[in-house]
C-alpha cells in the first residue's frame, strides 16, 4: 500500500515534488494537500528559490568542468592578454595552458593576438645569464694561499701566451707543483695550443708561380719566346758551327810580301798607324795601315800582293762576315801588317764617286763595327777615308780569323759599282 | 717586391695561408679561391709591397677575402668529410683534436681567427692586429676569451682523454 502525504512526511514528498521525480497520481495528491494546507505551500515557495528556475543557462566558466584540470582559470577578453603573456614566459602550468589554448581555439578571432604574443618571447631559458662560479671558487696553490679558478685560468692562458710577469710565472709553476688540480688545469690550458696540421699543403703551389712569373702580359707572351728562341740560336752557333780562331793580331807566322814596298809612304797621317800612300801611276790614294797584323785565313791574300796593285784591287775583295765591300774606289785590301783604302784615279772622279761611295761603304763599316756615324762625317772624301781605314782598323782588331776572307770579286758586280 | 721574393713567398708562405684560411672556412675550394685571390692581389701590388712584409700582407688580404666571404656566405654548408680527411693522426690525440676542432667552431669568427693566427704563425698581438683591424689590447682580450670559452667547452681533462 503506498504511503499518502500528511504534515507528518510531507517534507519527504515535498522535495520529490520540486525534484519533478513524482507520478502524476502522488503529484496530484501533492497538489491537493497543498492547497488544503496553506502554510506548507508557504514553505514549498521558500524551497524552490534554492532550485535552478530555467535549464537553459549556460554555464559561464565551462573550463572548470573539464576533465582532469585541477586549477580552473577564468578567461575572458579582458583578462586574457594576461594569460598569454604568461603563456609566453612559461608561467603557466600545463592544466593552464591547455585552458588558454582551447580558450583561443573557441574565440578565432584572438588567434592572431595569441601568436603575437608568443613571438615576443625574448630568449631561450640556457641565455639567462648566470653567474659564473669560476670567479667564485677557489683552488689551493700552497698551504696559505688559495686563488680563484678564473685567476687560474688567466695565469695559464698568460703563461701558454708567453705574456706573464716573471713572478706570476713563479706563482703559476709553484702552484703546479703544490697542487694535482692546479696542474690539470694547467695542462689542460696546454692542449688548447692549436697546431698546424703540416699534412695540409695548399695544392696548386705551382700554378701560383707560373702565374707570378710570367703572368701573360702583352710583353712577356713575345719577349719571352723571343729570348728562347735567340738563346737557342746563340747556342746552335757556337756549338754547331766551327768556333772561331784566335785574333788576327795574335796570329803567328804571318806570311810577308814585298809587294806593299813597292808602295812609296808619303807622309804619316794623325798616328803611325795610318798611312796614306800614292801610287806609282798617281792614279790610286792607297791608304794603309802599318804594322797591324791583318790577314785572311786563305791564300787568296798572296795571290792579291802578287798582283800589280791595278789588278789586284779590283780582283779582290774583303768579305767581313756578310759585309761585302767593293774593291773599287773605296776599298780595303789586306796585306799583311797593312790595311789599305784605295781611292779614285783622278780628282775629278774621286770628287764625284768617292762621296757616295764612303758614305755607302762608311755606313757598313761603321754599322758592323758598332762605330759612330761620325767616323765618315769628316770635311773632305779623303778624310773620311783615313777615318773609315782607322775604324776598319779597330773594328779588324776586335775580329777573329774567321770572320775575314779575301774572295774574287764578280766581274758583273765590279761594273756594278764602278757605276 | 721583386719576383723572386714573390715566387719564395709562395714558397713559404702558401701552405700557411692555405691552412690558416682552411680551418676558419672548412672549405677546401673556397679556401683555395682565397689563397689565390690574396696571392693575385700581392702580385698586382708588389711594386708596393715590401718583401720583409709580404707574410703579413698576405694574410690580410687572405683574412679580409675570406670575412668577404663569410658575409656574403653565413648560410655556407660546412663540409662534412673535412675532419675526416685531415685527422690522420693517431687515435690517442685525434680525440682530442677533434674536440679542438668542434670546440674552436663554437668560438666567434673574430676569436677564431686571431687565436688561430697566434698558434698557427706565432704572430705577435701587435702583427694580429695589423691583419684582423684591431688594436694590440682588442687581440689580447679576443685570444683571452676565446682561450677560456675553449676550457670550458672542452670543459675537464676527463672529458679529453
Amino acid at each position: 500500500m503506498k504511503e499518502s502525504i500528511n504534515r507528518r512526511n510531507y517534507e519527504r514528498f515535498l522535495i520529490d515534488f520540486m525534484d519533478g521525480t513524482l507520478s502524476k497520481e502522488v503529484h496530484a495528491q501533492v497538489m491537493l494537500f497543498l492547497e488544503q494546507n496553506p502554510d506548507l505551500a508557504e514553505e514549498l515557495d521558500g524551497l524552490e528559490s534554492f532550485c535552478i528556475p530555467d535549464d537553459t543557462l549556460i554555464c559561464e566558466d565551462k573550463t572548470r568542468l573539464y576533465k582532469g584540470i585541477e586549477s580552473p582559470l577564468l578567461l575572458n577578453e579582458e583578462n586574457i592578454e594576461e594569460y598569454f603573456i604568461a603563456y609566453s614566459e612559461g608561467e603557466l602550468s600545463k592544466d593552464e595552458k591547455v585552458q588558454v589554448e582551447i580558450f583561443v581555439s573557441q574565440n578565432t578571432h584572438l588567434q592572431a593576438d595569441f601568436i603575437a604574443f608568443q613571438n615576443l618571447k625574448v630568449s631561450p631559458l640556457s641565455n639567462h645569464p648566470s653567474m659564473d662560479k669560476d670567479l667564485l671558487q677557489r683552488i689551493a696553490i700552497s698551504q696559505t694561499d688559495f686563488i680563484t679558478i678564473s685567476a687560474l685560468d688567466t695565469l695559464c692562458i698568460a703563461y701558454h701566451e708567453n705574456d706573464i710577469s716573471a713572478q706570476d710565472e713563479q706563482l703559476l709553476l709553484n702552484a703546479v707543483a703544490f697542487s694535482k688540480e692546479v696542474k690539470q688545469v694547467f695542462d689542460l690550458h696546454q692542449k688548447l695550443i692549436f697546431t698546424a696540421d703540416q699534412n695540409i699543403e695548399f695544392p696548386n703551389k705551382f700554378a701560383l708561380k707560373r702565374k707570378a712569373v710570367y703572368g701573360f702580359t702583352p710583353f712577356n707572351q713575345i719577349f719571352v719566346p723571343a729570348m728562347a728562341a735567340a738563346f737557342a740560336l746563340l747556342l746552335m752557333y757556337y756549338i754547331v758551327l766551327p768556333k772561331p780562331s784566335e785574333r788576327i793580331d795574335s796570329l803567328q807566322n804571318i806570311p810577308t810580301t814585298l809587294d806593299y814596298t813597292m808602295v812609296t809612304p808619303s807622309e804619316i797621317i794623325e798616328n803611325a798607324q795610318v798611312e796614306e800612300i800614292p801610287i806609282e801611276d798617281d792614279n790610286n790614294v792607297v791608304v794603309s795601315t802599318q804594322n797591324k797584323k791583318i790577314r785572311s785565313k786563305n791564300n787568296s791574300l798572296v795571290i792579291a800582293n802578287t798582283l800589280p796593285n791595278n789588278e789586284r784591287i779590283p780582283n779582290n775583295s774583303i768579305k767581313m762576315e756578310r759585309i761585302h765591300v767593293a774593291p773599287f774606289n773605296a776599298i780595303s785590301v789586306v796585306d799583311s801588317g797593312y790595311f789599305m783604302v784605295v781611292a779614285p784615279p783622278d780628282q775629278t772622279t774621286f770628287e764625284k764617286a768617292m762621296p757616295r761611295t764612303v758614305t755607302k761603304v762608311g755606313k757598313k763599316i761603321s754599322r758592323f763595327f758598332r762605330n759612330e756615324k761620325a767616323a765618315i762625317e769628316a770635311e773632305t772624301p779623303q778624310e773620311s777615308m783615313k777615318n773609315i781605314a782607322q775604324l776598319a782598323l779597330n773594328g779588324f782588331n776586335k775580329m777573329t780569323e774567321g770572320n775575314l776572307s779575301i774572295a774574287a770579286l764578280n766581274p758583273t758586280d765590279q761594273v756594278k759599282d764602278t757605276e | 717586391m721583386t719576383t723572386k721574393e714573390y715566387n719564395q713567398c709562395v714558397d713559404e708562405y702558401a701552405d700557411g695561408v692555405y691552412r690558416f684560411i682552411l680551418k676558419n672556412l672548412r672549405d677546401e675550394d673556397t679556401a683555395k679561391d682565397v689563397v689565390q685571390d690574396a696571392f693575385a692581389k700581392m702580385w698586382e701590388k708588389r711594386e708596393n709591397v715590401d718583401g720583409k712584409k709580404a707574410k703579413s700582407y698576405l694574410f690580410t688580404a687572405a683574412y679580409h677575402t675570406m670575412i668577404d666571404y663569410i658575409r656574403k656566405d653565413r648560410k655556407r654548408d660546412v663540409d662534412d668529410g673535412f675532419l675526416e680527411r685531415h685527422c690522420t693522426e693517431s687515435n690517442s690525440y685525434s680525440d682530442l683534436k677533434e674536440i679542438l676542432d668542434e670546440a674552436i667552431e663554437t668560438l666567434p669568427e673574430i676569436q677564431k681567427s686571431v687565436i688561430l693566427l697566434r698558434d698557427y704563425e706565432g704572430y705577435s698581438y701587435k702583427e694580429i692586429g695589423d691583419i684582423v683591424e684591431l688594436t694590440e689590447s682588442q687581440v689580447k682580450v679576443y685570444i683571452f676569451r676565446g682561450r677560456l670559452a675553449l676550457k670550458k667547452y672542452i670543459g675537464s681533462m676527463e672529458m679529453v682523454l
